[in-house]
């Protein structure tokens, strides 16, 4: 049970943690959904999953660990659903002037999406954390894998992704 | 354009905006309505405990008002079923609640084969849908037990309703698991096989 001093602390940390990880959450995010809306779905939800969690983050691992293990794990359980959730949606479209920079911008994140999707799943899990620039040793405390192994990994799915994306181009 | 380059560019993809509903800090909006959803979660779990443990109330005082053993029994077994909704339905929310997202990856994977299992809930389900079945029939028959005949027919007729709804229920149900989560659990093994064998 959540006292007010307690509820207090935690918005507060929540509002830091938002604050200082929301733009690559919201990547991450973007690597494993396609569709705009299922990402902003997906997207509430790692928030939600990271407010009920975080009266029990102990500090056992560092923070951007434990945020990135409930961003992946939100992703693969979005993944598994493979549904569209009617939730009242928080997030909406930065406004109007920005609309077609953001677009833009999309392309390479929808390229890279579509390029990542054709992953095997653990590989996909390892390459969203890579293209964030987490290291490896974060990537093994994250999956749970071994440092050689995601390392291997990472080597072959990069590989494969250019292969996609340069491939596409030329 | 090369990957790098891709990687870079994607980089200037920001989250998206709150919606702006009131004059307050955006980030407040997101915690009230965080905190609003959490509410009504917990709300409405104990909502359902509470017309439960009045059950539970009502079937106690029955059992001791009862005038004979098998509304004794039947009351008992009620008792039980209410009982095991509050225990399931507290399970339910404690799970919901707790944050099982924080562990590593692979343990997600583990975790979540186990809940796509197709008797995961539906053992529950059966076994309390069961638990009552029953309760009711022994007080049905305690209140016309000097008039057998007349109930047992019914009775009978009610069990194979109920045992026609559940093997229907058991059987889509599977049909649906088999196409959208037992594939899910092949592709998790698989995941969980390759990762033992590296």
């Amino acid at each position: 049970m959540r006292n007010k001093l307690d509820l207090k602390n935690i918005e507060t940390r929540f509002a830091n943690i938002v604050e200082e990880n929301k733009d690559k959450i919201y990547r991450i995010c973007c690597y494993y959904v396609s569709d705009d809306d299922e990402v902003k779905d997906l997207y509430q939800e790692v928030l939600m999953n990271i407010w009920k969690g975080l009266d029990k983050f102990r500090g056992d691992s560092s923070i951007t660990t434990w945020i990135f293990r409930i961003t992946v794990n939100s992703a693969l359980a979005f993944l598994a659903r493979q549904k569209k959730s009617k939730k009242v949606a928080l997030f909406e479209d930065i406004i109007n002037s920005e609309q077609k920079s953001r677009k833009d911008r999309h392309k390479e994140i929808n390229q890279l999406q579509k390029a990542v999707s054709q992953l095997p799943l653990l590989d996909m899990i390892i390459i969203s954390l890579v293209l964030e620039e987490v290291r490896t040793k974060e990537i093994t405390n994250i999956t749970g894998l071994t440092g050689g192994n995601v390392r291997v990994r990472i080597h072959r799915a990069k590989e494969v992704l250019r292969k996609i994306i340069e491939g596409e181009k030329s | 354009m090369k990957l790098e380059e891709i990687i870079t560019k994607s980089k200037e993809v920001k989250a998206p905006m709150l919606k702006k509903e009131s004059n307050s800090e955006p980030l407040k909006l997101l915690t009230d309505r965080l905190k609003k959803s959490d509410r009504n979660a917990r709300k409405h779990s104990r909502r359902l405990q509470v017309l439960y443990i009045v059950m539970v109330l009502f079937w106690i005082f029955r059992i001791i008002t009862a005038n004979n053993y098998l509304s004794k029994i039947g009351f008992g077994i009620l008792t039980v079923a209410s009982f095991m909704v509050i225990f399931y339905n507290q399970l339910h929310y404690e799970r919901n609640n707790r944050s099982y997202f924080a562990i590593s990856n692979i343990d997600f994977l583990k975790e979540t084969k186990k809940r796509l299992k197709f008797l995961a809930n539906r053992i529950w389900y059966i076994f309390i849908w069961a638990l009552f079945d029953l309760g009711l029939c022994f007080v049905i028959v305690a209140d016309f037990s000097h008039r057998y005949s007349i109930v047992i027919g019914p009775i009978l007729i009610m069990q194979l309703i109920l045992a026609i709804a559940i093997s229907v229920e058991l059987y889509f149900g599977y049909k649906k698991w088999k196409k959208t989560r037992k594939p899910l659990i092949t592709e998790i093994e698989h995941i969980l096989q390759e990762i033992k064998e590296a």
